[in-house]
């Protein structure tokens, strides 16, 4: 693989700059393995700061309690459904917003005002109980809905697409349009099989937006069987100190309850690692590259 | 194009329209009822309601027929298990509100982190539960602002006696910060004040290893901290242990807080319950913390301590489960909690160190005997209040009145696992809609177990009183025929959570006995405003809480002492001085 | 040409329609509801009988003795989190494009953008852990304790607790747990520089670091210019979950952001007014901060970004 007549230099580069990765691999990976190591741990361990990098008192309890656990798998499968529905109607929202608000502003009119309606929004957001009015007003409380429509038009992806589009040679258009071809087949025929990296990349951002948002679900669901994953995780985590306040000793032996700290390292691990075999998959159609241009004026 | 256009605009003028008018109308409009400032109108459904039971000719305080609906807003902690077959809607307590006539339905169910969140935006959108819970200042506010309904009636047709003679334990306290503009808005649940006094937690074990004694004043402590931190107290030949552990993190706390230091010296400069901590001397009120001789010696010690290293090095950023953590990894000796304090460390102590022993003591007095004191609030921290759209704000009442009869007066064993709970079989309480029970329990409990254990005699003890016994005598048994160190390394659940129990309610130097030493020497700090706290209170106390914080810690860290002056004049100048004149007044028309 | 110059801009508006209706309904309608910055909102009197206060709530805010240090912290922990979330993965995805063997750069890839999907209340307790200093001489975390066994330091160093080092903890924290996810887009970016300029560039003479600076840096000069415009606009968002979960009174005058002052002041009484208005002052910084950044890409890089 390296070629006989490199030079030193070039040759020390490339080991060096191996090992500094592997070092801030290494730096990434370390959270992770001892998240694992604790999955595996008996709980006493991990109060005991003992686990580090490897499980101590080795035991599996963790895992066959989370296949008995109802509420993951529920919540679970509502991330699953979210994705499911929420990727695609993000990508043709996105897409549709993208193309017209990459031509020119000679080519298409009224650019300058849907660009200003579009980034005002970026920017402004009408705050916490305004947004849940209008969804409970909507009748989407609990519904796959609330998580879906909210964040329907992710402005950031909007622009990403905008502008690889931008990138595209104005010829393209130009040639299909002599030959008759309406902005709708350009786009869904020439456009799009042209920006398969872009696409994947934004496709890819919104799976880690919906996959990784927890308080949408909190707020828009009455249920905790309707909470995604990522919402159920949070509860497991964050502890309250109001419950300390009771003076009921069943409370405040509730609360400190630990029996189960390995049980919540394994369904945190068990929640990334569909993200862990996601990107690998998406892999091959970044090496195609992105386009990006730069426009000027 | 223009066509296009206008038609565009129409079709967006009329969403906006129809939205906002939704908006309005579901936002706000459904308050139309009650007007802004004075509470709702609830006298005339009282009176409707009260048409309809007197017409049976007498007044029912438990239920209502016909029976009504209730809708009701569930929270639960994510450890939540449901037991035996029960579920939210089938259970003891939702089938004893049916068998009464109230038909209870969750309009949500959420984890107990997102109760308040969950609260808040269904009153935004004036779709909210009939009968609710909620914190002190968020009662007075929603009274005022009409989302609560007026109970005073209601509560002098329907209080039962024994929730009358629960409201009397407090002399009428807890009933009083229950009132706006002299109308009752909500149940207080009445607590003992002495449950949450802070008191010190040691490693007895330690002690005697090293022929020390349970500290009695500031300077005994300092000695033992260090013979913790330098002389091997567990003689394991390492050096892994250290003195005090303090929660630098969150401050003013229940596991070891840093107010709890200062009260040895008789100051009160902070509590975990989020008000000012306001004292009395001679008539005159001023913050617990504006005592700066007082607050001064301590900084010192604790000053001298961190640079020893007596005083945890991480103290700083060291929080409830990290104090626990090292707690139970026999990494600390002193800690300071109330009586309940030892009850989970000691569990995963005896697992490192099968000797470990947790006795506790009242904080030792910085300034001559009988400086020592534990500072109390008795202020409610949960109101049970009706939604002033509830037709029926009397069931909030009459919840009360099922409580106080099934928690505190159950007729015998059966009924009080029922409603209390048993594991595996009932959650019990955890499912009561207004959980009211003796305040006292504990010391009760106490007076009960703890004579039992020495005399062996168990007549007279009540269900939960003769459980816990029996938990303890398993203990205490398994360490008379050394079985313990066997059962602790199988993590038998019974020993275990009898010697929880034992560390508050059973060793003569547990959690119980200390807090009655404090009871009984009166050697406390009583919070001199006893009252929601007002406007000025609820606005200035995050950024005074947080200088108050800052000052101390800093100090601790090495900062000179003498600039707690400098903080307090600042302290003062930034709202103290105002919020301190108004507790005065509360304090001189309330005496 | 006119007529399918007018066909041709029906079909805009067209595509454009369902995202304007999603972005309507969702963003502008609920964007009425920041009247509560104005007012005195509770939650029971709703939105129009909440009583009016105008600015008030934005001057209790300002003239809070804590807010400047909240403010000037803000911007410092902001400030440096942009640039290195920013520098550093472009580093690194400079350094990643290096590597020939595709199964290593793979790995590393999913590896390194792992962090991203810890929550910070997991991460942490992780790093609460990893960085602390211990209390006695065998328990520092576990960075304090490789520091010292290397002899770079003596005492364990105080990360979190030490108010000079903490905004560092965090920005570092920080650029750490993303740099993974950012380096995605700029890998991405890089991949596509048409071969053959670096091709033309050896001809000419240029070394390796001569073609990264004339050949690779402006191929992404683009998506850099659009990443920095786009991440101005938070810089008053310092990290409300990180910090939270991170800091304590020891480090309150350097770590205390705006977020976090604002949830304090909510804590006692729920003050949604208070929020709102930090919110919209938040956005009117983050609007003007976004148009600058856009004019100056626009006068000086000449790539308009949107």
């Amino acid at each position: 693989m390296l070629a006989k007549n490199l030079s030193v230099s070039r040759k020390l580069f490339i080991i060096g700059n191996a090992l500094l990765i592997i070092i801030i691999t290494l730096a990434c990976l370390i959270p992770i393995i001892n998240l694992l190591a604790r999955s595996f741990s008996g709980s006493h361990a991990i109060i005991e700061n003992r686990v580090k990098l490897l499980p101590v008192d080795f035991t599996v309890q963790a895992y066959s309690q989370v296949m008995n656990n109802s509420d993951f798998w529920t919540a679970l499968l509502v991330s699953v459904k979210r994705v499911l529905l929420g990727v695609p109607i993000n990508m043709l929202l996105t897409i549709l917003a993208a193309y017209p608000l990459s031509k020119s502003n000679h080519i298409f009119r009224a650019r300058k005002y849907y660009s200003f309606y579009f980034i005002f929004l970026m920017v402004f957001n009408g705050g916490l109980i305004p947004t849940y009015l209008v969804v409970s007003n909507l009748g989407l409380i609990d519904t796959i809905w609330s998580l879906i429509l909210p964040g329907a038009v992710p402005i950031f992806n909007v622009i990403l697409i905008m502008n690889f589009f931008r990138g595209l040679p104005e010829e393209l258009e130009e040639s299909a349009m002599l030959d008759g071809a309406s902005q709708w087949t350009i786009l869904w025929r020439i456009f799009l099989p042209l920006s398969k990296p872009s696409i994947a990349t934004v496709a890819l951002f919104s799976m880690i937006m919906h996959w990784n948002s927890w308080f949408d679900g909190l707020i828009y669901s009455n249920f905790t069987s309707n909470y995604p994953l990522q919402s159920y995780l949070q509860t497991l985590v964050v502890d309250i100190q109001s419950k300390l306040l009771s003076g009921d000793l069943e409370s405040i032996a509730d609360t400190m309850n630990v029996n189960d700290i390995n049980l919540k390292a394994a369904q945190i691990f068990i929640s990334i690692i569909p993200l862990c075999a996601i990107y690998p998959f998406m892999q091959r159609y970044f090496t195609e590259g992105l386009t990006l241009g730069s426009v000027k004026g | 194009m223009k066509k296009k256009q206008g038609l565009r605009t129409i079709a967006s003028l009329t969403l906006t329209t129809a939205i906002v008018a939704s908006l309005t109308a579901c936002g706000d409009g459904s308050n139309n009822e009650s007007s802004t400032n004075s509470p709702a109108p609830s006298s005339e459904a009282t009176n409707a309601t009260a048409a309809n039971t007197e017409a049976s000719g007498e007044v029912n305080p438990f239920g209502f027929s016909p029976a009504i609906d209730v809708k009701v807003g569930f929270s639960f902690d994510s450890n939540f298990q449901f037991q035996g077959g029960e579920t939210e809607s089938k259970n003891t307590w939702m089938d004893l509100y049916n068998e009464n006539g109230m038909k209870v339905t969750p309009m949500y169910s959420v984890d107990a982190t997102q109760a308040d969140t969950k609260l808040s935006t269904a009153i935004a959108s004036g779709n909210y539960p009939d009968v609710f819970t909620l914190k002190g200042s968020n009662m007075v506010k929603y009274a005022q602002t009409g989302v609560i309904a007026d109970l005073t009636e209601a509560y002098e047709k329907y209080a039962t006696p024994e929730l009358k003679a629960y409201m009397d334990i407090d002399k009428g306290a807890s009933l009083t910060s229950a009132k706006v503009d002299g109308k009752l808005y909500a149940i207080p649940k009445v607590q003992n004040a002495y449950d949450n006094a802070m008191m010190m937690f040691v490693r007895q074990d330690w002690l005697d290893n090293l022929g020390l004694k349970m500290p009695t004043t500031m300077d005994e402590l300092v000695e033992v901290a260090r013979a913790f931190t330098k002389n091997d107290p567990d003689k394991n030949g390492k050096a892994d242990t250290y003195g005090l552990a303090l929660n630098g993190k969150e401050g003013f706390s229940t596991v070891s807080g840093l107010q709890a230091f200062f009260e040895g010296y008789g100051a009160a400069p902070g509590h975990w319950n989020g008000n000012f901590t306001f004292i009395e001397k001679d008539g005159k009120v001023s913050w617990g913390g504006d005592l700066p001789d007082e607050m001064k010696k301590g900084l010192t010690v604790l000053q001298d301590m961190y640079k020893e290293g007596t005083l945890a090095k991480n103290f700083g950023t060291m929080d409830t489960a990290a104090i626990n953590k090292d707690l139970g990894s026999g990494k600390a000796g002193i800690s300071f909690a109330p009586m309940w304090g030892a009850m989970t460390p000691v569990m995963d102590a005896v697992k490192n160190d099968i000797n470990a022993h947790f006795t506790s003591a009242p904080i030792p007095d910085g300034n001559g005997t009988g400086s020592s004191k534990a500072y109390l609030s008795t202020l409610p921290d949960t109101y049970f209040v009706a939604s002033s759209k509830f037709k029926n704000p009397e069931a909030v009442i009459k919840m009360a009145n099922l409580g106080v009869q099934k928690l505190i007066h159950p007729k015998d064993d059966e009924e009080f696992y029922k409603y209390y709970g048993k594991v595996g079989s009932y959650s019990g309480w955890k499912f009561s809609l207004v959980p009211l029970v003796n305040p006292l329990k504990n010391r009760d409990n106490f007076e009960k177990d703890y004579a039992a254990l020495q005399s062996g005699d168990t007549t007279g003890l009540n269900v939960e009183q003769k459980t816990n016994y029996d938990k303890m005598k398993a203990y205490l048994d398994s360490v008379k025929d050394n079985s313990f160190p066997d059962k602790v390394k199988a993590s038998d659940t019974v020993v275990l959570s009898g010697l929880s129990s034992y560390t508050v309610f059973g060793d003569p130097q547990g959690g119980m006995v200390a807090q009655e030493k404090i009871r009984t020497t009166n050697t406390v700090n009583l919070s001199a405003y006893n009252y929601i706290p007002t406007d000025t209170m609820s606005s200035k106390y995050a950024t005074l809480n947080k200088m108050a914080l800052e000052t101390i810690v800093k100090i601790i860290y090495g900062e000179n002492v003498d600039s707690y002056d400098k903080f307090l004049k600042s302290w003062k100048a930034l709202g103290g001085d105002t919020v301190t004149k108004e507790a005065q007044t509360w304090y001189d028309s309330n005496k | 040409m006119n007529t399918i110059d007018k066909s041709r801009q029906r079909v805009f508006h067209l595509m454009l329609l369902l995202p304007v209706i999603a972005l309507f309904i969702f963003g502008y309608v609920p964007l009425f509801g920041i009247i509560i910055a104005f007012k005195d909102y509770q939650p029971g009197l709703g939105f129009f009988k909440s009583t009016w206060v105008g600015l008030e709530n934005f001057r209790t805010i300002a003239i809070l003795p804590d807010f400047m240090p909240a403010l000037r912290n803000t911007l410092v922990i902001a400030v440096f989190k942009v640039i290195g979330n920013l520098i550093f993965p472009v580093i690194f995805a400079l350094m990643l494009n290096e590597l020939r063997i595709k199964w290593f750069k793979k790995t590393v890839q999913t590896i390194t953008y792992l962090p991203y999907f810890l929550s910070w209340v997991v991460l942490g307790g992780i790093l609460l852990d990893f960085l602390s200093t211990g209390n006695t001489p065998s328990d520092s975390g576990f960075l304090n304790t490789i520091l010292m066994k290397m002899g770079l330091t003596d005492t364990p160093i105080n990360f979190l607790g030490n108010k000079d080092l903490f905004p560092s903890t965090v920005v570092v924290s920080d650029i750490w747990k993303h740099f993974g996810y950012n380096t995605i887009v700029f890998l991405a970016a890089l991949t596509n520089i048409n071969p053959s300029l670096y091709e033309a560039a050896s001809i000419d003479g240029a070394g390796r670091w001569k073609q990264t600076w004339h050949v690779t840096l402006p191929g992404i000069a683009p998506i850099i210019i659009l990443m920095t415009v786009l991440s101005i606009g938070n810089i008053l968002n310092a990290g409300f979950e990180q910090i939270f979960v991170l800091y304590s009174p020891s480090v309150y005058e350097t770590g205390d952001i705006i977020d976090t002052l604002v949830y304090r002041l909510g804590l006692v009484n729920q003050q949604f007014s208070l929020s709102a208005a930090v919110g919209l002052f938040k956005s009117i910084v983050s609007g003007i901060l976004i148009l600058v950044s856009y004019k100056l890409a626009e006068k000086y890089a000449g790539y308009r970004v949107f």
